[in-house]
């Protein structure tokens, strides 16, 4: 996996605390960056000259963990904002991987509907080791 | 077999013998349209539509989409038009059927297309021969004759009738015959004969923009809309009356009625099923959530000891406790809610007043206030007849509500808490002049597990819902009204003085 660095998109702390920690754990050695909600993560990426500024190599993010409940904007309206962004902006090599405590099958066949989604994942992975391997075959295709 | 089923199967046995009583059904209906009703309907009428429009004046806005009002004890309270679909919905409304005469459904309004998105529609014919639709939609401004007989007809093959144009029908029918530039009411057919009376034609009152559709059938709806688009079609109610007067119409509506009231108990309890399995998949949801991310602190925690590695340890106890922390605050919550819904509500005399003052000591002794100024303006008998436990849940709630969301920048933040006896009627009014709540959210205040300012503070989305859960079951009303400069919520409470 080639990763320019990753984006985290979750309401929880201890939530995206974890996830670090086992990217950190995976040593895949790429720049985090953190949002706490659909809203925020929408600012991120259209905030593309302050971007470029500041860390060139980073942005965008090659892989985006997104989780679906949250408040202000959740997952799936991230999303749909999104859509209109990716050609705009020249996103569309940017990778999502949704996350979500309950695993409904309609929540799962309605991620994997986007383009850009190209992994789910239950809340929380057991081990670095688990996580890896999920984000590698989200980026096999 | 459904009970739809087996009235519609009775329906049309005897809908079969009886085809000409249908043909002289809507000729009497014609005739009973040009004549004045009893005094009875004609008072209670007058009374109710200028309350209601009494109601709409205060409520005035201009409408690109149609504003759904409940009733409740003579009030009403205003939801967005997606509520407006889930509650139809809910009721077991599953088709909406138009009518041919006016346009097909892809000339309605963005409001009327957002209607159908949810519902199945049909032409009348498909209705007539389905499970009988609750909502007939339509668009039209026939003569106030031509109306008479249309309706007649509709209402006796659809429970509820939705009128997006400028006609309406109530539990008595509202039409404004916008030749005539008046309204004129009808009574509401009667159980045993679906006579058509019309109650008068109310041309005193001034023409209106916007209309009510009272209680129709057993479904509890008012609805708002704007008469800005009059179709150039005629409802050809002659062509209908000739297709159901085949059918004989008026033999199946005395079995179908029968049958119907044990469709609307099945409906009921189908829609207590579905709140029910709403609120376990998403409490399961909101206790898992945090239940996961303990456990995968616990590991980080394990790990991080057998590696000597101690740098994140205490933070990751302190994430845990505030996870713990929150899940015994939703614990505490759903087991409000359960019991605001679940339980009987027993009147006793309550010194309101002193109610008000107690609680505001309670919060200022815990430092719930956090520097909120707690105003109590209660003017009402010092004996009504309440619920303490239930009264003391929605004022926490509402004060606490006012505290939370307290703004910054206001040099004296406080909360109001207003009480007055109207009409016999408790109101009570909590304001603050706080953050306000955003326009988007307000439609959905009361939905349970939905948060609006979960930067400003944490919450389990259950405080509004149990509010109103409570004022339900006291057979109240409740109301906010809210921008940039605060909020202000409103309960109407009604049988709250003593019988002598």
């Amino acid at each position: 996996m080639n990763l320019s660095s990753i984006l985290i998109v979750d309401d929880c702390e201890s939530d995206r605390y974890l996830i670090q920690r086992m990217l950190r754990r995976a040593r895949l050695g790429v720049h985090i960056f953190e949002a706490t909600n659909g809203e925020a993560a929408l600012r991120f990426f259209t905030s593309r000259e302050t971007h470029e500024d500041e860390d060139p190599e980073r942005f965008p993010p090659t892989l985006v963990l997104l989780d679906i409940n949250m408040p202000r904007l959740g997952g799936f309206d991230f999303l749909e904002a999104f859509q209109g962004l990716r050609q705009e902006h020249g996103y569309e090599a940017v990778v999502f991987v949704m996350l979500t405590s309950s695993a409904r099958e309609e929540e799962r066949q309605r991620a994997l509907s986007y383009p850009c989604v190209k992994g789910f994942i239950t809340k929380l992975p057991k081990s670095s080791e688990a996580l890896l391997s999920l984000l590698r075959s989200a980026f096999q295709e | 077999m459904s009970g739809t089923l087996r009235a519609n199967l009775s329906a049309a046995i005897i809908a079969s013998v009886g085809g000409l009583q249908g043909w002289l059904f809507f000729q009497s209906a014609q005739q009973q349209a040009a004549t004045l009703a009893s005094e009875q309907y004609h008072a209670a009428a007058q009374v109710r539509h200028a309350r209601i429009l009494g109601v709409l004046e205060q409520r005035r806005q201009s409408l690109e989409t149609l504003v759904a009002f409940y009733q409740a004890s003579g009030h009403v309270s205003a939801h967005d038009f997606s509520l407006f679909s889930e509650n139809l919905l809910s009721g077991g409304l599953r088709s909406v059927c138009w009518n041919t005469t006016t346009g097909a459904p892809e000339s309605f309004s963005a409001g009327e297309q957002a209607l159908c998105r949810h519902f199945d529609v049909l032409e009348p014919s498909q209705a007539l021969s389905s499970d009988p639709p609750l909502i007939v939609l339509s668009a039209f401004t026939a003569s106030g004759e031509e109306q008479a007989g249309f309706v007649s007809v509709i209402f006796s093959v659809s429970e509820l009738f939705y009128d997006v144009g400028p006609v309406g029908f109530g539990e008595y029918l509202v039409a404004n015959n916008s030749i005539q530039n008046s309204i004129t009411a009808y009574a509401h057919p009667s159980e045993a004969g679906r006579d058509l009376q019309p109650v008068a034609s109310l041309a005193a009152l001034p023409p209106v923009d916007s209309y009510d559709l009272l209680r129709l059938g057993n479904m509890q709806l008012v609805y708002l809309t704007h008469p800005a688009e009059t179709s150039p079609g005629q409802a050809s109610a002659l062509t209908i009356a000739l297709m159901l007067s085949a059918l004989g119409i008026v033999g199946a509506l005395l079995v179908r009625n029968l049958v119907l009231t044990r469709e609307v108990v099945r409906r009921e309890v189908e829609h207590r099923t579905a709140e029910l399995s709403q609120f376990a998949y998403r409490t399961s949801h909101d206790i898992r959530g945090p239940l996961a991310s303990i456990t995968g602190l616990c590991h980080a925690i394990l790990e991080d000891l057998s590696d000597g590695e101690l740098e994140e340890v205490e933070e990751n106890v302190e994430r845990i406790q505030r996870l713990a922390v929150r899940l015994d605050r939703l614990s505490g919550d759903i087991l409000a809610l359960t019991q605001a819904d679940l339980g009987r509500p027993e009147a006793e005399p309550v010194d309101l007043r002193a109610l008000i003052e107690g609680i505001h000591d309670q919060f200022e002794q815990t430092g719930a206030l956090r520097g909120v100024r707690a105003e109590a303006d209660v003017q009402v008998p010092a004996r009504l007849m309440l619920s303490r436990a239930r009264l003391s849940q929605i004022l926490e709630n509402l004060i606490s509500n006012g505290v939370k969301y307290a703004s910054p920048e206001v040099a004296e933040p406080w909360v109001r808490t207003r009480a007055r006896l109207i009409d016999h009627r408790l109101v009570i009014e909590i304001s603050d002049n706080g953050l306000g709540i955003p326009e988007g959210y307000l439609p959905r205040l009361f939905v349970m597990f939905e948060r609006f300012h979960p930067d400003v503070a944490p919450g389990s989305g259950l405080g509004l819902p149990i509010v109103k859960k409570h004022v339900e079951r006291l057979g109240g009303d409740i109301q906010v009204q809210s921008d940039q400069s605060g909020t202000t919520f409103t309960i109407t409470l009604p049988n709250v003085t003593e019988e002598p």
